[in-house]
């Protein structure tokens, strides 16, 4: 038991450590260049967006930093995933502005710099006749013009985000044999292999067991460390707020917008959640976990 | 069994069914994988509607079809976004609207329903230079366009949400893989006949994806049965003078089947 524990601590060392100098993000020695002031790489202002009548999103506005890891929290329907879609440019907005580093989204060309993760585990057909190399192949091979050719650097890349996520022995393997919590290390695999500076996830951990959430969420912190900035919208409150650096909360409006010390001391953002959610854990007992 | 390559009829036959075999195979994998199967039946009613007014107007009849088929393969998209419904009933919308025009068109014209029985059923075996030329060129240009943008459709297929968060224009790739689509079933009325049309599109990438494991395996395969069915279907058909469109689907619902055996056999 005592050497499982141990064998196990090495591995979650060995995957910090490969994650921080594997995938540390490239700036290409600008220092930041392209970042609005304040070394902002996502800028929200005064952002409103509406399905037909209904008001989804409305007067949001946040920035978000190069070493941030933003847990968006919120209720069912208070427009997380909407504002996800904003940012990745899937959606337009009815009014406000979005800028991501340093450029407005309407000119914005260069998704390289960012890579999303969806709410996928539960979706992965598990029929699709394709392999976990593919599948992190796609990560590159998108970024890239035609002709769309990998060269043994990019294969050198593949092996190191396998690594990173701890799926290296499951290259040739079909991702629809793979379990929830193994596809969706396949999928961060995938997004970190171009080297991006920020990741953007979408209730990533939807059907995962809470071990390998844990884990999971541990892998986000590694990679966030190593440099890439991290938005992760999940419901489970009690389990992000844990790991993550700032806590946004929204519900139609952004009702906070803080660090987690700021978000566990706001009486009047817990009672929101607590009614919404009927959810007591609100991860505020878990200072001690947090680095 | 290799004289038959001596005639001439035979090469024609056997270089516009493999060609075409090998587009609509391929073509195939992206539409199963995607839940368009039908897609290819609804373009081939379309069609019938082209020749029609092709045999109508006394124009090339294939080159209306095609036009006719592509346009009407764009409309669907284009009603399935518009109206907001869902993509089985663009397409039964569009497809029925053609069918319907294409009975009209022959129930008022008169006369060429011998010419529309060839395009129904096919005859591959009876097929011009002319249109072995058109067939090839294409099949071709379908196979050139999936190899341009093979990348970019398998990610579209695999995780739409995530291609276009990744920079990728699915719309444009959606439109191509409709046109695409269209373009096909045009090229293979003459092997299989409109009626049979989207088998090839069909029935070869379902028996490749019963043992495919990768999605470059799973073109391979479904590209490997769909050229094996027509080689053989056509040989068959010689020998045992059967029709040639009925020879080479029968041929691939075996291979279906069998495939399917295996892998049912391999899960125990």
């Amino acid at each position: 038991m005592a050497k499982h524990k141990r064998s196990a601590a090495k591995e979650q060392s060995k995957l910090q450590e490969d994650a921080e100098s594997g995938l540390r993000v490239d700036d290409g020695g600008t220092g930041g260049v392209g970042e609005a002031s304040g070394g902002s790489i996502v800028s929200v202002e005064n952002l409103s967006f509406s399905y037909g009548s209904g008001l989804v999103l409305d007067d949001v506005t946040f920035s978000i930093s190069r070493d941030d890891f933003v847990g968006l929290i919120g209720p069912n329907g208070s427009g997380k995933s909407t504002l996800v879609k904003l940012l990745m440019g899937l959606n337009k907005p009815d009014s406000g502005r979005i800028s991501l580093f340093g450029k407005d989204i309407g000119s914005f060309n260069d998704w390289g710099k960012i890579a999303y993760v969806p709410q996928k585990a539960s979706q992965v057909d598990p029929l699709f006749p394709i392999t976990v190399r593919e599948v992190v192949e796609m990560g590159l091979l998108s970024k890239k013009r035609f002709p769309k050719i990998l060269i043994s650097e990019d294969k050198f890349k593949v092996d190191k985000a396998l690594k990173i996520v701890g799926m290296e022995g499951f290259s040739g393997r079909r991702i629809g044999e793979l379990s929830g919590g193994q596809q969706q290390r396949v999928f961060i695999a995938r997004a970190v292999v171009s080297s991006p500076q920020l990741l953007v996830l979408d209730e990533p951990t939807v059907g995962v067991d809470q071990a390998t959430q844990v884990k999971f969420y541990e892998l986000l912190g590694n990679l966030n460390r190593a440099g890439i900035a991290i938005i992760l919208i999940s419901h489970d409150i009690g389990m992000i707020t844990r790991f993550v650096t700032k806590v946004a909360v929204l519900s139609g409006k952004l009702v906070f917008y803080g660090t987690h010390k700021q978000f566990c001391s706001s009486d009047q953002v817990l009672g929101v959640l607590a009614k919404h959610h009927h959810l007591l854990d609100l991860g505020c007992n878990y200072e001690k976990h947090k680095r | 069994m290799l004289e038959i390559l001596g005639y001439s009829f035979m090469q024609k036959a056997l270089l516009t069914g493999v060609v075409i075999a090998i587009a609509c195979s391929l073509l195939g994998v992206f539409l199963v994988l995607r839940r368009y199967s039908l897609i290819g039946d609804g373009l081939a009613h379309i069609s019938f509607g082209g020749i029609a007014l092709g045999l109508l107007f006394g124009v090339a009849p294939v080159l209306f079809a095609l036009a006719f088929a592509a346009l009407s393969a764009i409309a669907i998209l284009k009603i399935k976004e518009k109206a907001r419904i869902q993509g089985d009933t663009a397409i039964g919308i569009v497809s029925h609207a053609a069918l319907g025009l294409g009975i009209f068109i022959i129930s008022i014209a008169r006369g060429f329903n011998v010419d529309m029985l060839s395009y129904l059923f096919g005859s591959i075996l009876a097929i011009s230079t002319l249109e072995v030329i058109t067939s090839v060129l294409l099949a071709g240009a379908v196979v050139a366009l999936i190899m341009i943008f093979y990348h970019d459709l398998t990610f579209v297929a695999f995780d739409e949400d995530s291609a276009k968060a990744s920079g990728i224009d699915a719309g444009f790739l959606n439109t191509l893989l409709i046109v695409l689509t269209a373009v096909t079933i045009v090229s293979a009325m003459k092997v299989t006949g409109l009626l049979l049309a989207s088998s090839l599109i069909v029935l070869p990438a379902a028996s490749s994806l019963q043992v495919a494991k990768s999605f470059r395996k799973a073109l391979f395969f479904s590209a490997l049965i769909a050229i094996v069915s027509v080689v053989a279907g056509l040989a068959l058909a010689y020998h045992f003078d059967f029709a040639a469109s009925g020879t080479i689907v029968l041929l691939n619902f075996v291979f279906f089947c069998i495939l399917f055996a295996v892998r049912s056999f391999l899960r125990r």
